[in-house]
């Protein structure tokens, strides 16, 4: 979906980015990481050509971005930041509706699709569909940016640390938000971030990068196991190690097929082993049944079977 | 007795002293000799009864300053406002009934002091209230109408100030429209050259402050300066171009007194574009490039909205000064309300000044309230 070939990028002779190579495969979830200043949003931002590159050749659908006129390609791509950037001079559903609005869509179809939206992010339309941002949460107003981000059913979608400022439970939701959402929209999401838990939560692929450079691409579950190098594990951290190990394994995955009708508590099959260690701990038990989606149980997950 | 409102307070010793202590009306037989005071008292109470609601505004620093009493003490100095117009209307019918028709009655120094207190004090309890714009502006059109009513219908008649104007009343409406011509012909410019020129000033920075330094440097200099120093090049370039002086150009007159007021008028307008595009929020105008807007719709989907409050409230400054500056061209020939309010200086006739001064202060006033207003409306939503 989006390929940088050999990409370098230099602001007034700096270079920030150096030969970069990078795939990003339709429907995946990309999350670029590292420290400040290692050239997340610059990578981000040559993507819709905010900034343009030095050298190399950015290619989106299969084409070149310089053969597209800038708007055009914007148009195309969904751009969510971390200061979110809403009109303040424009009700909740102007500014969902601007990207539509840019296209020439017909007032029927914008209407339809400001309600989807709405309803996609969970903000109740009767409460927010004419209220100015000012009159809304942080939360709220990030909801709203994604809601605006997605409005036109974009190929591609651009998060510079969306949830940064965002307290740790509206952050916490919204983070689960987005995992539904690119589930049920198979959308190719680009997201930069600089907190590993984030990053490990959402990510079907991990980019980690230091001073302009790629240190190491690997799912979740590669990076953990088989960091790179030091820089990477230290990225990861060493406290809590364990504990991001866990987090990237489902309860599915290890639980027993047994019956645990016995067991009163239960976690769901793609709920984290962090999540259900966390539960035993606060409920002083080693076994926790396990439920599908729907509420049946479908297995038994014990703390022997997490630890080992 | 606890006191609620100090300025209330001070502006209610002020009525008393300009009720019991100031002469209301000066009377003299005819316009060469100077009036001899007449008090409020020697009025009869059909004019005091009138300023009954000054009573409220002594009371008022007292109240504890609810809403509500706040409300109610404006209405007072609402009506103290008109009643004081209306009570010198009837003193001056009352002392024309004997005398003779070159008999002269002016507003006296207790009148002046009384209505300034009203004012003030209308002014501080409207701002105590925090009222919207549009009810503000009703506020004003309620002071103002009932005032332009006893005007128009004649019951002023008898004042000093309407004699004059019945005297001249081509000349005054003649003067009036100048004022207005002045005053949008001065604007037109300005906001050809400020508005581009503020947005400049706001994408260079290092220009703008160039630009704006400039500006500050013109308006340090005395408008009657200004006005000097243009008669020489602009007399030069009529001699010179016949064109210029076919197009009505000259020396003196409309040509200087445009070009001195737009001078002055740059500033405030260029400098609050540039501010007001300042102020817009650097990850909104992100965000609409972000997401696929042009340059153009960048611009005036979202900066220029975003910026009008600020330039509306530049404006509202440039169209106030540009109305008092325009007085002050009458001494170059420009005419206007202020060539009648210099007739009246240099001759020495107090009502003549009032005349043209009254007007020019009236519209000052509206189009400030006026302007606040748009200011206020074109806030919605980003408060
Ligand atoms: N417009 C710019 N001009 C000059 N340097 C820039 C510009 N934008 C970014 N940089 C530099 O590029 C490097 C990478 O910045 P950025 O991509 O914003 O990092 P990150 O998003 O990872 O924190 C930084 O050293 C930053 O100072
Ligand atoms: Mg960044």
């Amino acid at each position: 979906m989006i390929e940088f070939r050999n990409i370098t990028k230099t602001f007034n002779a700096v270079t920030v980015i150096e030969g970069l190579n990078l795939i990003v495969e339709r429907g995946e979830f990309c999350v670029l990481i590292g420290p400040s200043g290692s050239g997340k949003s610059t990578i981000l931002r040559m993507i819709n050509r905010l900034i343009e590159h030095s050298a190399g050749e950015i290619r989106f659908a299969g084409e070149p971005i310089r053969s597209f006129a800038p708007e055009v390609l914007r148009r195309r791509i969904g751009y969510a930041i971390q200061s979110v950037g809403l009109f303040p001079h424009w009700t909740v559903e102007a500014n969902i509706a601007t990207v539509p609005r840019l296209l020439g869509w017909d007032a029927a179809r914008i209407e339809a699709r400001i309600a989807e939206l709405m309803a996609l992010l969970g903000l109740d339309a009767a409460r927010f569909r004419t209220a100015y941002p000012h009159q809304l949460s942080g939360g709220q107003q990030q909801r709203v940016g994604v809601a605006r981000a997605l409005a036109a059913d974009p190929d591609v979608l651009l998060m510079d640390e969306p949830f940064g400022a965002l307290d740790p439970i509206t952050r916490d939701s919204l983070q689960a938000e987005m995992r539904r959402i690119h589930a049920e929209t198979g959308k190719t999401i680009v997201f930069v971030t600089h907190d590993m838990d984030e990053a490990l939560r959402l990510a079907s692929r991990v980019v980690i990068l230091d001073k302009g450079r790629i240190v190491q691409s690997a799912t979740p579950r590669e990076l953990l196991h088989a960091p790179a190098n030091d820089f990477v594990r230290e990225f990861l951290g060493k406290d809590d190690y364990g504990l991001k190990l866990l987090s990237v394994e489902t309860a599915g995955a290890h639980m027993r097929r047994e019956d645990s009708g016995a067991v009163a508590e239960a976690v769901r099959e793609q709920d984290s082993l962090r999540l259900a260690l966390s539960h035993m701990v606060a409920l002083k038990t080693d076994r926790l049944g396990v439920e599908d989606s729907t509420g049946r149980r479908v297995g038994l997950l014990l703390l022997a079977d997490i630890v080992t | 007795m606890a006191i609620h409102n100090r300025p209330l307070c001070l502006l209610a010793l002020l009525l008393l002293v300009g009720a019991l202590a100031l002469p209301f009306l000066s009377h003299a037989p005819n316009r060469l000799i100077s009036g001899q005071p007449v008090p409020l008292w020697t009025l009869g109470s059909g004019a005091w009864l009138v300023l009954l609601p000054g009573l409220a505004l002594l009371a008022g620093p007292f109240l504890p300053q609810r809403r509500r009493t706040v409300g109610l003490l404006a209405l007072a100095a609402l009506l103290l406002l008109v009643g004081l117009v209306h009570a010198a209307a009837l003193g001056a019918e009352l002392l024309a009934q004997d005398a003779g028709r070159a008999a002269r009655t002016s507003f006296g120094a207790g009148f002046w002091v009384m209505a300034l207190a009203a004012v003030l004090a209308l002014a501080d309890l409207v701002a105590r209230a925090g009222p919207g714009p549009v009810l503000r502006l009703v506020i004003g059109l309620a002071a103002a109408l009932p005032i332009l009513a006893m005007v128009l219908s004649g019951h002023l008649d008898q004042l000093s100030i309407l004699k004059e104007y019945a005297n001249r009343a081509d000349q005054f409406q003649a003067a009036l429209l100048r004022h207005a011509v002045i005053v949008l012909a001065a604007l037109l410019p300005t906001l050809a050259f400020g508005v581009p020129l503020g947005v400049l000033a706001h994408r260079r920075r290092r220009l703008g402050a160039s630009i704006l330094s400039g500006l500050n440097l013109v308006q340090t200099v005395p408008s009657i300066a200004i006005f000097g120093l243009l008669i020489a090049p602009l007399s030069a370039l009529a001699t010179l171009v016949p064109a210029a002086r076919a197009l009505g150009i000259s020396g003196i007159g409309l040509a200087p007194a445009v070009i001195a007021l737009t001078l002055y008028s740059l500033l405030p307008i260029v400098r609050n574009t540039a501010a007001g595009l300042a102020q817009v929020p650097a990850s909104a105008i992100d965000a609409a490039r972000g997401m696929g807007m042009t340059r153009r719709q960048v611009f005036w989907k979202v900066e220029a909205p975003l910026a009008l409050p600020v330039f509306l409230s530049g404006l509202r400054i440039t169209v106030v000064q540009a109305i008092g500056l325009a007085a002050v061209a009458a001494l170059i020939g420009a005419g206007g309300l202020g060539a009648i309010m210099f007739q009246g200086l240099f001759s020495n006739a107090l009502d003549l000044i009032l005349l043209g001064a009254l007007p020019i202060i009236a519209f000052a006033a509206l189009a400030d309230a006026l302007f606040k207003a748009a200011v206020d409306l074109s806030k919605r939503g980003s408060a």
